[in-house]
Formats: structure tokens, C-alpha cells, sequence
């Protein structure tokens, strides 16, 4: 008799195969944008705040940088849903645990620009 | 279109070539980049972050699915990778284009040498059997057609050199799975499966870490990180579906011979100031 899957196993591949597959779609979509306005594609990502209103205009340089910046979420997004997926478990253990690893993750993304 | 072309190639490559013998297409993607197109380093590194991301993404959600990978264990193994990941990364930027490109063609050599050193794995899970630990862990082995449980031991080991493995991967933008696998299976008692595929699961976390501090101080070039991820996780992909039918030991030495290229190449790079 097989045993019942782990319902946090089930959703975490759930959010890591959604999370690629939006962010496939948006790459391909700028890729698109680029192609039918004969621009080259663009050097630098998109700063933060002015990603979704350039995406949502259509414009080519934004729908990438959302597309990577879909891409670079999806691991944060999967660590999310485990830590729900662990409170509705009573793990308080492992929720402390990955409320550590979103932190640090929140940290990395917050931390203001350094010099190259 | 050239370029772009040219970088989904060297990905698709790398993605195909790494998969095969179990490493991550970093390892041979950025030193292709920079070397072949002249991609900046630390742009090539921010575009190898991004392709490491996608392709743990896509191959981890299949094994945590069929619970192969150890979510617990993965996610413990985090708290230290991330911190290192982010400590990597934020050094990498103060870091001289030279001294970078130094240290990656000595990492470039060390795999080499572990491509062509590291034992065979076992196909048995280790001795030590289930236990009712938090991370302890068992999944279902098609191979074997039984269930293997073992159990976590020496964590605090397993933490710093996941520490040291996160810093490596923030530094030089590759995943770290030579580092983290043999330590889960030498040193926690992990089968090899379950430490490939909670490591894998692991790379996509850790370079989320240092690659978002990539991208904030706009080092994520799409010209150059797009047709990277977009070419390795199609060669990792091809890779996955070939892997099983190519003699692994060819192979690694095959990808041991181009590292070591890669490794006098870069470093002739430095030597000459390019």
C-alpha cells in the first residue's frame, strides 16, 4: 500500500513548476515585444519600482526584467509556502526555520545597491 | 541575435553537459562566457545565478513530489547557506574583475580533480536505518523497489560547510553540489538520491540569496542572463533524458578535461591583464 503523499511535498513542487512556467512565459513575451519592435534586447534589468508599470505597458525591457525577476522569486515563493504549509502542521520548529531562511532571503532583497 | 544565439548555445551546453554527471551548468557556463563573448564576470556570474535558479526549479519540483528530496533537511541546511550565499555575494562586488577570475579557475580545477576523484556512489542506503527525527527522512527507490529511511546525524557539520558551500555559490555564481552532496553523504548519512536531490532543491534558495543582490545593484544583464537560463534549462532538460543511457565515467572526464581548459585559460586571462 502506497503511503498518502505529504501535502507540504505536494505544494512546494506545485509552487516551483507554476513559478518557472510564469516566468518562462513572461521571458517569452519580452522576447516577443523585442522581436516585433526590432530592439535590441536590453543591457541592464529594469529597477525594481518601475518594473510592473513598463511589464504591464507591454514594454519589452520591463516584460524580461519581470520575467527574471519571477524567475529569482520562485525559490522565495516555495519557502513561503512551506512555512504556511508548517503552521497548518503545528511545526513550529521547521516554521522557525524557514521564517529564518525568508528573512535572510528579504534582506539580500532589500539591502540598498553596492558598488561593482 | 548573434550573441543572443551564441549564449543559448554555450548554455544549452553547459545545462546538457552538467546534468549528465550531476553538476550545475554554472561551473561551465560563466568561464564560457567570459572567455568566448567577453561577458563581463560578474555579469556572467548574475546570469549563471539566474540559470541555476531555473534549472533547480524545473528538476526539484519532480523530486519533491515523489519525496526523494528532504524538505526538512533542505530548509535546515538553508539558514546557513542563505547567510553564506548573501556573504559571497555582497564580497564579490567589492572583489577586483582579476582577483575573481583568479579564484574561479582554482575552483575550476578543484572540480576537475573531484569530477575525477569522487568515489562511486553507493547504491544501498547507508547503515543507519529510520529514525523518528525531525529531519530524518525516507522515499521510495525505483531501483532498489523498496522504501529507504536513514537518519540525519552531525548537523552542526553540515551546517558550517553548507555555510562555506552558500559563500562559494554567492561568490562565483555556481550551485555548490560538489560541496554539499558528499558532505550529506559522507558526513550526514544520506543516501545518494535523496543528497543530490535535497542539494539540488537547496542550489535554487541559495542563489535566490545573492542573486536579488545581484539584480539590486543591476548586474543582471537580460541580453546576456535570458538566453543563459533560457539555454540551460533546455540542456538540462536534454541532459536529464540522455543521462541514463551515456557512460558516466567518459563523461567525467570528458567535463574534468574541459574545466581544466577552462581553469589555464582563465588564468592566462588574468596573467595577461584581459
Amino acid at each position: 500500500m502506497t503511503r498518502p503523499r505529504d501535502p507540504a511535498s505536494v505544494a512546494v513542487a506545485a509552487a516551483l513548476k507554476g513559478g518557472v512556467t510564469l516566468a518562462l512565459g513572461l521571458l517569452a513575451a519580452g522576447l516577443a515585444a523585442a522581436a516585433l519592435r526590432g530592439q535590441p534586447l536590453p543591457t541592464e534589468a529594469v529597477e525594481l519600482g518601475r518594473v510592473l508599470p513598463l511589464a504591464l505597458a507591454g514594454d519589452a525591457a520591463g516584460l524580461l526584467s519581470l520575467g527574471l525577476l519571477a524567475l529569482l522569486a520562485t525559490p522565495a515563493v516555495r519557502v513561503t509556502v512551506l512555512a504556511y504549509q508548517f503552521a497548518r502542521a503545528r511545526e513550529w520548529r521547521m516554521l522557525a526555520v524557514t521564517a529564518l531562511v525568508l528573512a535572510v532571503l528579504a534582506f539580500s532583497l532589500l539591502s540598498g545597491r553596492g558598488e561593482a | 541575435m548573434e550573441r543572443f544565439a551564441a549564449i543559448a548555445f554555450i548554455g544549452a551546453g553547459a545545462g546538457l553537459l552538467g546534468s549528465m554527471v550531476g553538476l550545475g551548468g554554472g561551473i561551465i557556463l560563466i568561464p564560457a562566457m567570459t572567455l568566448a563573448l567577453g561577458v563581463p564576470i560578474h555579469h556572467a556570474i548574475a546570469a549563471g545565478l539566474v540559470a541555476v535558479i531555473a534549472n533547480s526549479s524545473m528538476a526539484s519540483s519532480g523530486n519533491v513530489r515523489d519525496e526523494v528530496t528532504n524538505v526538512r533537511l533542505g530548509m535546515a541546511l538553508e539558514t546557513a547557506t542563505t547567510v553564506g550565499a548573501v556573504a559571497g555575494g555582497t564580497a564579490a562586488a567589492f572583489l577586483d574583475r582579476a582577483l575573481l577570475s583568479a579564484i574561479f579557475a582554482v575552483f575550476l580545477l578543484l572540480n576537475a580533480a573531484y569530477l575525477l576523484l569522487r568515489p562511486a556512489p553507493p547504491e544501498a542506503a547507508p547503515a543507519g536505518g529510520a529514525g523518528r527525527g525531525l529531519l530524518d527522512g525516507r522515499y521510495h527507490d525505483p531501483s532498489l523497489r523498496r522504501e529507504v529511511s536513514y537518519r540525519v546525524t552531525r548537523l552542526p557539520v553540515g551546517l558550517a560547510v553548507s555555510a562555506l558551500a552558500g559563500a562559494v555559490s554567492g561568490l562565483l555564481g555556481i550551485g555548490g553540489g560538489p560541496i554539499k552532496v558528499p558532505m550529506m553523504t559522507g558526513v550526514m548519512g544520506v543516501p545518494i538520491k535523496a543528497a543530490a536531490a535535497t542539494s539540488n532543491f537547496m542550489i535554487g534558495v541559495t542563489a535566490c540569496a545573492s542573486a536579488a543582490l545581484y539584480y539590486r545593484r543591476g548586474m543582471v544583464s537580460p541580453a546576456v542572463a535570458v538566453p543563459a537560463a533560457l539555454g540551460a534549462t533546455v540542456g538540462a532538460w536534454a541532459g536529464s533524458k540522455l543521462a541514463a543511457r551515456a557512460k558516466g565515467a567518459h563523461l567525467e572526464r570528458l567535463l574534468a578535461a574541459i574545466l581544466s581548459v577552462l581553469a589555464v585559460k582563465m588564468a592566462l586571462s588574468v596573467w595577461r591583464g584581459a
